[in-house]
């Protein structure tokens, strides 16, 4: 139970002038139940790798296996895409434009529908998420082109998350929302990790969410993974967070910091109380 | 929809695409009157060659007008069928299970697949070697003479150039959307009719939203900058007429007066 890609190569406009490798024979296995950050520059590829997943985009050579579901270029072996997009939800960049329908419930249980869910079993599903995101089963009657940007956008993360997907893949889900928003965004994604089991992959530029949301990191370059590891082991290689011109998180760049004017933190610190601690007790130590 | 050729513009440095605009649409114009011109073979062959040759000029390839005319194809063969069919001219040439095929009617349709495909070789010709932007700024210029009787020229010109401006945009909000959708489970090409219907709803109602939210925000920050319609502007870009150009409408007047010349020398009405 995991999602494998082998190989994997994904081109462009294969067959005109102007064709373009956006991934080029990339290995990489995402374990069940991680909360996985996807990074790298604009361009490195990481939209084109997510949506091989659920099978939006068709490799060009290799093959992607998400549990029983393998995806090839052979488009007559690729059966059962449905069964698989159900299985994989994708919350696009932006997902606010999907919605279409008068009333919010009517769009929640579009998704579910539409995978063979009777409409019963979908309203219960749909009181459930709404709630789950957020907000409460009065707002399910109500015009979702009414709401805010950042309801909205709450609003078709429920779509998806009404759909029971196992794998959930988000396409920078905190763009444009302000910092608060941001904030329960990323935390709705953690209780969905942790709580209810879904494995996340999330394509995302803001370093500090990876630092205290992320367990898993990949770091994409030129259509190629560059990195694979843990979230900790990423944030502890400074010489290659460098050279590959990474943000720092807040905490990694106050310790770097720290190291340069001569007060060293050897731990790998998660918490901003938990960094003041070490900061005051190697101030003691050295009187 | 990545392969969609006609009315693309394709950048390149021949002798038409240095052309000016308004040269190329008026002998445009000048052409398409002239194939509407029932100048039997005689006159088709005569435009063929000559527009075989602008195709040459543009240094474009033929496989590329072919191209451009695949999504026309149904359309063709539709008018073929049905032209064959109904049209009852002239002598009897053949008949297919007891049906009648008549002489004229196989003229006849064969003239209008061949005055169709001239159609799009000539506007290929123009979009491919003209810029979205000069094209507009050839309209409006052609249109200028006629804003003493209220056609708003610089307006429509405005528009043309907008609406060509926001095509590949357009296009690719319209695959988002049918990503994110195809995520909830929507399929286009399976399922019954009502479930077509509500698949094309969610792609066409989203995008119908975020078109209108661009055209705001697009209006907002033209306003922003003070543009206003009314008000005359000058030009970054200023056409001029070389003697090529004026050569080159002389030139499309030439056919246009021959194909005439061709109808009357041998279908003398």
């Amino acid at each position: 139970m995991s999602i494998i890609f082998e190989r994997l190569t994904h081109i462009y406009d294969a067959s005109l002038t102007t064709s373009q490798v956006a991934l080029h024979e990339v290995d990489l296995e995402v374990m069940d139940g991680t909360f996985s950050a996807i990074i790298g520059e604009t361009g490195s590829g990481k939209t084109t790798l997510v949506q091989h997943i659920n099978a939006l985009l068709i490799p060009n050579e290799g093959c992607v296996k998400v549990d029983e579901f393998v995806v090839t270029k052979k488009k007559k072996e690729n059966k059962n895409l449905k069964m698989l997009r159900k299985k994989v939800g994708v919350v696009f960049q932006f997902p606010e434009y999907q919605l279409f329908e008068e009333t919010i419930l009517k769009d929640i249980i579009f998704g579910p529908k539409n995978f063979g869910m009777n409409e019963a079993d979908a309203i219960e599903k749909a009181k459930e998420v709404i709630q789950l995101v957020g907000l409460d089963e009065s707002y399910l009657e109500k015009n979702p082109f009414n709401l805010s940007g950042g309801q909205k956008r709450r609003i078709a993360i429920a779509g998806i998350l009404a759909a029971d997907p196992d794998i959930l893949v988000l396409d920078e889900p905190t763009a444009g929302l302000d910092p608060q928003g941001a904030k329960e965004m990323m935390t709705l994604f953690t209780t969905l990790n942790k709580d209810h089991n879904k494995t996340i992959i999330m394509v995302t530029h803001d370093m500090e969410h990876v630092f205290h949301y992320c367990d898993h990191v990949v770091f994409m370059k030129d259509g190629k993974v560059d990195k694979n590891c843990s979230t900790k082991q990423f944030f502890e290689d400074i010489e290659y967070l460098k050279s590959m011109d990474v943000k720092l998180p807040f905490i990694i760049e106050t310790k770097e910091l720290l190291r340069k004017k001569g007060i060293v933190i050897e731990e790998y610190v998660e918490t901003i109380e938990e960094l003041v601690n070490r900061i005051q007790n190697e101030v003691k130590k050295h009187g | 929809m990545d392969n969609i050729v006609f009315g693309r513009y394709i950048s390149g440095d021949s002798a038409l695409h240095r052309m000016d605009p308004r040269a190329k649409i008026l002998a445009m114009l000048f052409l398409i009157i002239s194939i509407f011109i029932p100048s039997g073979i005689f006159g088709y062959v005569f435009i063929g060659i000559i527009l075989l040759d602008g195709v040459f000029l543009a240094k474009l390839s033929i496989s590329y007008i072919f191209k451009a005319m695949k999504p026309m194809m149904f359309m063709m063969f539709f008018l073929l069928l049905v032209n064959v069919f109904v049209i009852r001219n002239g002598d009897v040439l053949f008949t297919v299970f007891d049906y009648p095929i008549y002489e004229k009617a196989v003229f006849q349709t064969f003239y209008i697949v061949i005055r169709l495909l001239f159609m799009i070789t000539i506007t290929t010709l123009l979009t491919a070697t003209t810029k979205p932007l000069e094209l507009t700024l050839g309209i409006e210029d052609l249109l200028s003479p006629f804003k003493r009787i209220g056609v708003p020229a610089h307006i429509i010109a405005m528009m043309i150039s907008i609406a060509l401006r926001y095509i590949p945009t357009l296009i690719e909000e319209t695959q988002r959307i049918m990503k994110a959708q195809a995520s909830r489970g929507v399929d286009l090409e399976e399922g019954s009719f009502k479930e077509k219907i509500s698949a094309l709803l969610s792609l066409i109602i989203p995008l119908f939203i975020s078109s209108f939210q661009r055209a705001e925000d697009l209006a907002s920050a033209m306003e922003a900058r003070g543009y206003d319609p009314e008000k005359k502007r000058t030009r970054y870009h200023i056409l001029k007429m070389q003697n090529m150009d004026y050569l080159f409408v002389f030139f499309s007047i030439l056919v246009l007066l021959l194909v005439i010349l061709i109808k009357v020398v041998f279908y003398a009405i």
